[in-house]
C-alpha cells in the first residue's frame, strides 16, 4: 500500500500548535477520514503537543516540536518527537469516580488522547521522546468509539 | 479566537468564535471572570463558531462554572458547534453543561 510522509518542525511555541494540528488535519482527509475523525486527530496532536510545551520544556520555545504523518488510505500514524525530559504519555491516566459538580480536570489531555487514538506508544531514543499516535478507523460511529476501551495500554 | 458580548437583565450571552486553546484559553477565562465581577451570575456560551476546543478550554470552562455556580448563577452552552460538542463528548464533560440548541431558548431558560 503506497504511503505518504509528511514531516514538520515548529519551535515549541503555543501559537505553532495551530500550524502542526491543521497538518494532521489536512493528512487525515487524505487518509480518508471524515470530518469528525478528522477533528479528533487534531485534537490528539494539539494536546501532545501541549503536555510537550507546559511540561516538558522548561520554558516556551526551549526546543522544537518534530512532526512526522504517515498516511495510507483509511490510516494514519502521528509522530510527534522532542527533546525535553524522559515523560511516557502511553501510560493510560487512571479513571477518578467523581461528583457531578467536581469533575477532575488534571490529566484531561492524556485522556482526550487515548480516547480518541487506537494506539498511543511511546519510546526514548538519543534524548528524544517520540510518541507514536495511531489511527485506522476512519468511519467511526461517535460514541461507541468514544467509549470504547481502545488505545488503552 | 474572537468573541463578542451581549448583555441582558438576567444574562449575559458570550459568542465565541475560532479555537479554544492553550493560546487563548486564559483570554476567556478572563472574560467570564470580568462578567462574574460585574455582577452577572448566569452566561450563555454561544459556541455556535468554535472550530477547536482543547483540554485547556475545557479546564477554563469547568473552573468557571464551578465558580458560578457556587454564587448561585449557572453557565450553558447554546448552539454548540459540532467540534465544540465533540470535545466535551470525549472528555467525558457532556452531562456537565446543559446546552440548549440557539441562543434564544436558552436565554428562555433564565
Amino acid at each position: 500500500m503506497e504511503m505518504a510522509n509528511k514531516r514538520i518542525s515548529v519551535p515549541a511555541f503555543h501559537q505553532n500548535i495551530e500550524t502542526l494540528c491543521n497538518k494532521v488535519q489536512d493528512a487525515a482527509v487524505e487518509a480518508g477520514f471524515d470530518d469528525r475523525t478528522a477533528y479528533a486527530c487534531q485534537l490528539a496532536t494539539g494536546e501532545a503537543c501541549e503536555n510537550v510545551i507546559n511540561h516538558g520544556y522548561a520554558n516556551e520555545g526551549d526546543g522544537d516540536l518534530i512532526l512526522t504523518i504517515k498516511i495510507t488510505q483509511g490510516q494514519l500514524i502521528i509522530e510527534l518527537c522532542d527533546t525535553a525530559p524522559p515523560f511516557n504519555p502511553s501510560i493510560y491516566p487512571q479513571d477518578e469516580d467523581w461528583e457531578e459538580e467536581d469533575p477532575p480536570i488534571g490529566g484531561l489531555g492524556l485522556k482526550i488522547i487515548h480516547k480518541v487514538m487506537d494506539k498511543v506508544s511511546y519510546t526514548r531514543r538519543n534524548g528524544r521522546n517520540y510518541l507514536e499516535m495511531h489511527k485506522t478507523d476512519p468511519y467511526p460511529h461517535l460514541n461507541s468509539h468514544w467509549n470504547s476501551s481502545k488505545g488503552r495500554t | 479566537m474572537e468573541f463578542t458580548t451581549k448583555s441582558f437583565r438576567r444574562v449575559a450571552v458570550v459568542s465565541v468564535s475560532g479555537r479554544i486553546d492553550t493560546s487563548t484559553s486564559s483570554e476567556l477565562e478572563t472574560k467570564l471572570q470580568d462578567l462574574m465581577d460585574e455582577g452577572q451570575k448566569n452566561i450563555i456560551l454561544d459556541f455556535s463558531s468554535v472550530e477547536f476546543l482543547s483540554s485547556s478550554g475545557l479546564r477554563v470552562l469547568v473552573t468557571t462554572r464551578k465558580k458560578i455556580r457556587n454564587s448561585g448563577g449557572d453557565i450553558v452552552l447554546a448552539n454548540a458547534s459540532q467540534r465544540a460538542t465533540d470535545s466535551f463528548e470525549i472528555a467525558g464533560l457532556d452531562k456537565l453543561f446543559k446546552s440548549y440548541p440557539d441562543r434564544e431558548a436558552a436565554i428562555g431558560a433564565f
